[in-house]
């Protein structure tokens, strides 16, 4: 997924905040999408579109920080900005630990707004593509046999092969033959590139 | 000529009644009212009638004979035998044929007083005749009213209102000390000056109105009149007056009260009310800070961000007017929000002279949920509407009245504190009251008001808050009573807090 593909979802009450944020987001050529309240929101988006969500702490009828909590419980994993008025810092700071990427204070900088914008679209991609690469990393280990996966938990925790011969009963030549298939299946060249997918299964 | 008296009866009492003259006289003797008394030259009793018997507690056989000196107190009735000779030898009379209030002096030794007249008889020898009134009581009634007119006169002299009495025509024949003082006019200069000519140009009109009813119904009435002092002050007053006729002329009776200092305390009083509305108002700005920074955040967030964009379009050399038009445009029109939000307060916060002007409830209840909507919106709050239409305005002050909704519905928002943000609802109404009064009431979902602090709601300093100073319901329910009107609370059916205010239907002002 490249930044060209992502948008920023603005979820504000105030009419006219949100018509300056698609403004300013469009004149660094980021898109926008708007929406007037929590609920209008959760219609529309999904998990899997990308982006971020510039999300207002205060509204009525359902709170952005509601908001934040049933998307965590739908698994919707877009970074969310909080954006806050005056005094609901600490509700802010709340959101944070609850995973939230990070918070701004209205009246912002718009550099500020724009750098914090960039940096959740950044790490929407890079959790992203994480995602994609762990997928496939899941699929290439479930190609191995249960023979093959136990020897290769042990390369990896650095036991050497006449080490795992003696302590399954296997011969070591029969050990390297497993060795090597483990090598090819997971599609990797090296002991170091496993052990590098192994921790990326974690 | 005198000298001592012959001794023995005096001459004529023993003589013949010759056709019956004696008798005649005896009986009118008898008969009248007065005492009368005969004595000779030298001053000898020779006829006390019954009438000078009752008079003096004498029986005639008592006194015939002896001086009639003894009939008189000191100095008299040590002079009398001088007096008698003077006359005698020179023939001027003092006392004959004139009469003249005397005293006498009674057996049982009172002193009296008495009208006496004395005739003189010159027959065959010298007779004086006295005739005697007793006028004791007559004496004594005109003590008892000279006695009475000093109370009068003391008590209208030291009377703490001022006084006067006037003919038909208003001009004053009397007056007392205070009415002096608050004319600042001495008494001599008083008299005989029109009342009329006393009072403020604008309320000899009142005066005269007066005058006429007082003469029409005779029933006291009282009006607020300006008396004007000859250094040009005015002295505020209330003027009582009655109408009467005396000896067939008309009598004006008015009394006079100075209603300066009271005046000067009502007016404090409204003035430390004013004040404490404006305190109330402040501190109730105070708790809503949070939100009012909140509320003009947003125009200047959305200024910014608007500005911040065409910048950043600009520096790109980005085409398309349109884009600068909406820019340019929402900034002027954001700008314009947030300036509202602070004309609202400043409003809300002034400080001017209260008035009392004809008030709209309906309108001053839209222009709170306006400036509330802030706090309202802070707090999840909802309103609902009810106001009855065509209400007929009320005698108030708008800021103050805007005040004690704003008090209401902020009391509500707090009290729902607990209940569930979707559910915060406060219903506000306005409605016709019984008589003649406009109601309006506030009631919201919360708790209610427990009902040992229903009592206690409206008195300083009571709250239940956590951080109130209780000086809200205590300001608004004082506001409420300066313009005739009343606080109350009740609990709403189904819960929550209700507050009331009635406040009466302004009057229609008279065209003259």
């Amino acid at each position: 997924m490249s930044e060209s593909e992502q948008t920023v979802f603005v979820v504000d009450d105030d009419d006219a905040v949100r018509g300056s944020l698609r403004m300013l987001l469009n004149s660094v050529g980021l898109k926008s999408a708007l929406f007037p309240s929590a609920a209008a929101f959760l219609a529309e988006v999904s998990g899997a579109q990308g982006g971020c969500v510039l999300l207002d702490i205060r509204m009525p009828g359902m709170s952005g920080l509601q908001l934040f909590e049933q998307m965590c419980a739908k698994g919707m994993r877009l970074p969310v900005i909080f954006i806050t008025g005056h005094g609901d810092v600490p509700m802010a700071v709340r959101a944070i630990k609850k995973g939230a990427f990070d918070f701004l204070q209205k009246p912002f900088n718009d550099q500020d707004l724009l750098d914090r914008v960039q940096a959740a679209l950044g790490e929407d991609i890079a959790r992203r593509n994480s995602d994609v690469e762990q997928q496939s990393l899941r699929e290439r280990r479930d190609r191995l046999t249960p023979r093959e996966r136990e020897i290769m938990e042990r390369v990896v925790a650095g036991q050497a092969n006449k080490v795992i011969a003696i302590e399954l009963g296997l011969s070591e030549r029969t050990v390297e033959l497993h060795r090597a298939h483990v090598m090819e299946k997971m599609e990797v060249r090296s002991l170091a590139e496993l052990v590098a997918a192994n921790l990326g299964l974690k | 000529m005198p000298g001592a008296p012959p001794e023995g009866t005096p001459a004529g009492t023993t003589q013949q009644d010759p056709g019956g003259y004696r008798a005649r006289f005896e009986a009118a003797l008898n008969a009248m009212v007065d005492g009368l008394i005969i004595i000779d030259q030298w001053g000898r009793i020779e006829v006390f009638n019954p009438a000078a018997e009752r008079i003096f507690g004498y029986r005639a056989a008592e006194v015939i004979g002896r001086n009639v000196k003894m009939l008189m107190p000191e100095p008299w009735q040590g002079e009398h035998d001088r007096y008698l000779r003077n006359y005698l030898r020179t023939g001027v009379p003092r006392i004959i044929g004139i009469g003249r209030e005397a005293q006498g002096l009674r057996k049982d030794g009172t002193v009296f007083p008495l009208d006496i007249a004395i005739g003189e008889a010159r027959g065959e020898r010298m007779q004086f005749v006295g005739i005697v009134r007793d006028i004791s009581w007559r004496k004594n009634a005109e003590a008892a009213i000279r006695a009475r007119e000093a109370e009068l006169r003391l008590i209208i002299d030291n009377a703490p209102a001022g006084i006067f009495m006037a003919d038909g025509l208003c001009r004053i024949r009397t007056v007392n000390p205070e009415f002096c003082r608050l004319c600042g006019r001495a008494q001599g200069v008083l008299l005989g000056m029109h009342f009329a000519d006393l009072v403020a140009a604008e309320d000899r009109g009142i005066v005269d109105e007066m005058r006429q009813a007082a003469q029409r119904a005779s029933q006291p009435d009282t009006q607020d009149v300006r008396i004007r002092r000859p250094d040009g002050g005015l002295t505020p007053c209330s003027l009582h007056c009655s109408y009467t006729v005396q000896d067939g002329q008309p009598l004006f009776v008015a009394q006079v009260l100075d209603r300066s200092s009271e005046l000067m305390m009502e007016q404090q009083v409204r003035e430390q009310r004013d004040r404490l509305a404006h305190v109330g108002r402040l501190s109730t700005m105070g708790e809503m800070a949070s939100g009012i920074a909140h509320e003009i955040t947003q125009p200047l967030t959305a200024i910014a961000t608007y500005a911040q964009a065409a910048r950043r379009m600009l520096a790109r050399g980005a085409q398309g007017a349109q884009d600068f038009e909406e820019a340019l445009e929402q900034i002027a029109r954001q700008a314009e929000r947030a300036g509202d939000i602070i004309q609202r307060l400043r409003g809300f916060m002034r400080r001017e002279e209260i008035r009392s002007e004809l008030v709209d409830i309906n309108e001053q209840l839209r222009a709170v949920i306006r400036f509330a909507d802030v706090d309202l919106r802070h707090h999840y709050t909802r309103v609902e509407l009810a106001l009855a239409p065509d209400l007929p305005p009320v005698q108030a002050d708008a800021v103050q009245l805007q005040q004690v909704a704003l008090n209401f519905i902020r009391n509500a928002v707090d009290a729902m504190a607990e209940v569930p943000p979707g559910e915060r609802v406060i219903a506000i109404r306005s409605a016709r009251g019984p008589g003649a009064a406009i109601e309006f009431s506030v009631t919201d979902r919360g708790p209610g008001v427990s009902p040992g602090d229903v009592e206690r709601l409206f008195a300083p300093f009571f709250t239940t808050k956590a951080h109130g100073i209780g000086l809200g319901l205590s300001i608004s329910g004082s506001i409420v009573a300066a313009f005739g009107g009343r606080t109350w609370y009740s609990e709403h059916e189904g819960g929550g807090a209700e507050f009331h205010v009635s406040l009466p239907v302004a009057q229609p002002v008279e065209h003259e």
